[in-house]
């Protein structure tokens, strides 16, 4: 406990230092800034903004990554309370309370509710990371590369069951993300694989161009196919921003329930804000007297599944910052920008770099009350925002993409790659793949083959040492349980539509 | 996303250019899993999808069935064949030797078993009922993509002010809401506005201006 407060300390002392304080600031203004734009969720936000982080110190580039990552998830809330179009996919449930509330004239104490039970749930999971930080990186010291195999299995499978659609082809996703990464120098003979002699593609293809063109590009090309449409944005003043008392008593219980559920949801693989704020909306919905209140502006509505994706996607830094490995896709950029700045994310990162691990602890914490103190009485200048033509805004999100991605490595050949992706994400998009499994993949395919191929040299090639190892063995039961428990039922549902035709 | 959803039921056109494409992309397979020096189970993951195929493609030109779902279908055929272009990527690589992984064998394991996956995917297409194939916007895409690549070869040795400049003009001809002078005073704007924020406000080396020692043999150069 002692040790908890005297760490948290240091991450204090490192995240209140003036500059630190600054980038954070600034990470969750211009998070906000992009999250709010519509059709811009913080993947393409947090892929978009990558390289203006590469010019800074490490601590505080994940600083402000962090900061931009609470801000786009925030800017979606807003969208999806005023306009009802969700910024982003963890706040598609919003829409339906949060909006109802705003075409009563009640989109201040919707905002705000928001606001606070993002609040309410960052402190109590940055507790929580902070505390179970410690004991998870004692046990992935005890991991060996058949663990860590397995473990990357097990969260690859999650991604998978808990994605979207379907289950073949999210898998068939993650497999192209990870055959995808083998380009570049082999690991251990530093061969070149499959680069076809392009010195550019010596060091493998870079995930930023693949997030930025799977994410960003494409996105701009979908909205550009369904044109501007009528933005009806509530022009009603924003008067009385602060919800009565209430309607805190309401939302009380729904913000703690939204905590907690959104904060065991984010530490487990695959998991993280999307689903549970889908789970909160739901249970909440169960748990309530008068469910039928929900969908037609219950303020209960608007808090639980804020809270849920606010503490989700603050726990889902558990895994990432204990086990190295990213539970989502999100984690996967972050990764990607530790990598970048030569930090190897994992059980080490926290020995070695006490004050990057805690810093960015703490700055999480002062990352959601900057949100609550900055971002509210901001909500006017957003707002103002969503009213810009998108035939103004898209040009320029183009622009910095291109820019950006060509002064990370000055390499014209990285921006011709984001082209190619772009297109690639548009084709994905037609066919119903989620692209957000394939960046996974493609994060976790060089470790994965790493520890795959350690795994099998320790074990002088015997592959059973997977199932012989017990946490190792453990893991992959829990993964082939999980996955045989989704695919059942829909090889069941596709044998009866193929009786049922013929 | 509705408006552009050809009707997918029972297309023989469909059926037909599926049995086709089935078959020759199987004979494809078959053939590089024939010349794959690696063997093992690229080679037999490999020689399944083709016969998998190859039945699947014949049995629906016998029986004249419908691709039934050909967006499934034809993403999977795509995969397939991405994973195909992956182990013929990587034929060059040495596999296993002894219980060591090469630098091939991480490759071909995952491509292999992509090319499982998209059949797994393109077979559920052909016989569950699902999506059709959505129709592709030219105009956007082509803009955008075009606008990157001319920013690509022209920021070396044209600056960034002109090439900034040039990419927003193209890439806001992929809009037809766009107007023409609005979209020069937003360009201009918006090159100044990159000018300041990269260079000088966060430091990063891009030349602003065309360099000096422009000629024509380097003008257009990406290296």
């Amino acid at each position: 406990m002692f040790e908890l407060i005297s760490n948290l300390g240091l991450g204090m002392s490192v995240a209140v230092t003036p500059t630190n304080l600054m980038l954070c600031v600034i990470g969750v203004l211009v998070g906000t800034l992009i999250g709010v734009l519509p059709g811009i969720g913080p993947l393409a936000t947090i892929a978009m903004l990558l390289p203006i982080t590469f010019g800074l110190p490490p601590v505080g580039a994940l600083i402000m990554l962090a900061g931009i990552y609470y801000g786009s998830q925030y800017g979606g809330s807003t969208t999806s309370i005023l306009v009802n179009i969700p910024g982003e996919a963890a706040s598609v449930v919003t829409t339906l309370d949060g909006h109802q509330m705003a075409l009563q004239g009640r989109a201040g104490p919707a905002l705000a509710i928001a606001a606070i039970g993002s609040f309410f749930a960052g402190c109590v999971a940055t507790v929580l990371v902070a505390a179970l930080g410690g004991p998870l990186t004692s046990v992935a010291l005890l991991f060996g590369p058949a663990e860590y195999f397995a473990l990357m299995v097990l969260g690859l499978v999650f991604a998978v069951v808990l994605a979207k659609g379907s289950i073949p082809k999210a898998i068939a996703m993650i497999l192209l993300g990870l055959m995808a990464s083998m380009v570049g120098s082999d690991i251990e003979t530093g061969q070149s694989r499959m680069s076809f002699d392009l010195p550019e593609l010596a060091d493998g293809i870079s995930f930023v161009t693949v997030a930025m063109g799977v994410f960003g590009y494409a996105e701009i090309t979908r909205n550009l196919e369904h044109g501007s449409g009528t933005r009806n944005v509530i022009n009603a003043k924003l008067s009385g921003l602060m919800p009565t008392w209430a309607d805190l008593k309401a939302s009380a219980g729904a913000i703690g329930r939204g905590t907690a559920l959104g904060s065991i949801l984010g530490i487990l693989p695959g998991g993280g804000a999307v689903i549970s704020a889908f789970a909160a909306y739901t249970f909440e919905k169960k748990m309530s007297k008068h469910p039928e209140r929900f969908g037609k502006g219950a303020i209960e509505g608007v808090a639980a599944p804020e809270s849920a994706n606010n503490a989700a996607s603050q726990t889902s830094f558990i895994p990432l910052l204990t086990l190295g490995i990213p539970p989502n896709a999100v984690m996967a950029l972050m990764v990607g920008a530790m990598t970048i700045h030569g930090i190897v994310p994992g059980p080490q990162v926290m020995t070695k770099q006490p004050e990057l691990f805690w810093g960015m602890i703490a700055s999480m914490w002062i990352g959601n009350a900057l949100l609550v103190i900055i971002n509210l009485p901001l909500v006017g200048i957003w707002v103002k925002l969503l009213q810009v033509p998108y035939r103004l805004l898209y040009p320029a999100i183009l622009i910095f993409c291109a820019i950006g991605v060509y002064s990370i490595n000055n390499s014209p050949f990285d921006v011709l790659l984001v082209a190619f992706f772009g297109l690639f994400g548009y084709w994905l998009v037609k066919h119903d793949f989620e692209p957000a499994p394939m960046i996974l993949g493609f994060v976790l395919g060089p470790l994965m083959e790493e520890n795959l191929r350690r795994a099998m040299l320790i074990a002088r090639g015997d592959p059973t040492t997977f199932v012989t190892r017990p946490i190792s063995a453990g893991l992959l039961a829990l993964a082939s349980f999980m996955l045989l428990l989704a695919v059942l039922p829909m090889i069941r549902s596709k044998r009866e539509e193929v009786f049922v035709e013929d | 996303m509705s408006e552009g959803v050809r009707a997918a039921p029972g297309q023989t056109g469909h059926a037909k250019g599926g049995a086709i494409a089935a078959i020759v992309l199987s004979a494809i397979v078959a053939l590089a899993g024939w010349t794959s020096p690696a063997g093992g189970f690229a080679q037999s993951a490999l020689y399944l999808c083709a016969v998998a195929l190859v039945l699947a493609g014949a049995a629906m030109l016998l029986l004249g069935r419908a691709v039934h779902g050909p967006r499934d279908y034809y993403g999977g055929l795509a995969l397939i064949a991405m994973a195909m272009f992956a182990i013929w990527a990587s034929n060059d690589l040495p596999g296993m030797h002894g219980f060591a992984f090469g630098p091939g064998t991480g490759p071909r394991i995952f491509a292999s078993m992509l090319a499982v996956m998209g059949a797994v995917v393109a077979v559920i297409g052909m016989a569950a009922e699902g999506a059709g194939l959505e129709r592709y916007a030219f105009r956007g895409p082509f803009f955008i993509t075009l606008a990157t690549i001319v920013f690509a070869f022209t920021i070396r040795s044209f600056g960034m002010v002109i090439a900034s400049f040039v990419s927003i003009m193209i890439s806001a001809s992929g809009s037809n809401e766009s107007k023409v002078v609005e979209t020069i005073i937003w360009g201009a704007v918006l090159t100044a506005f990159c000018s300041l924020l990269f260079p000088y406000a966060l430091n990063l080396p891009i030349p602003l201006w065309p360099s000096p020692n422009i000629s024509l043999a380097n003008m257009f150069s990406i290296r």
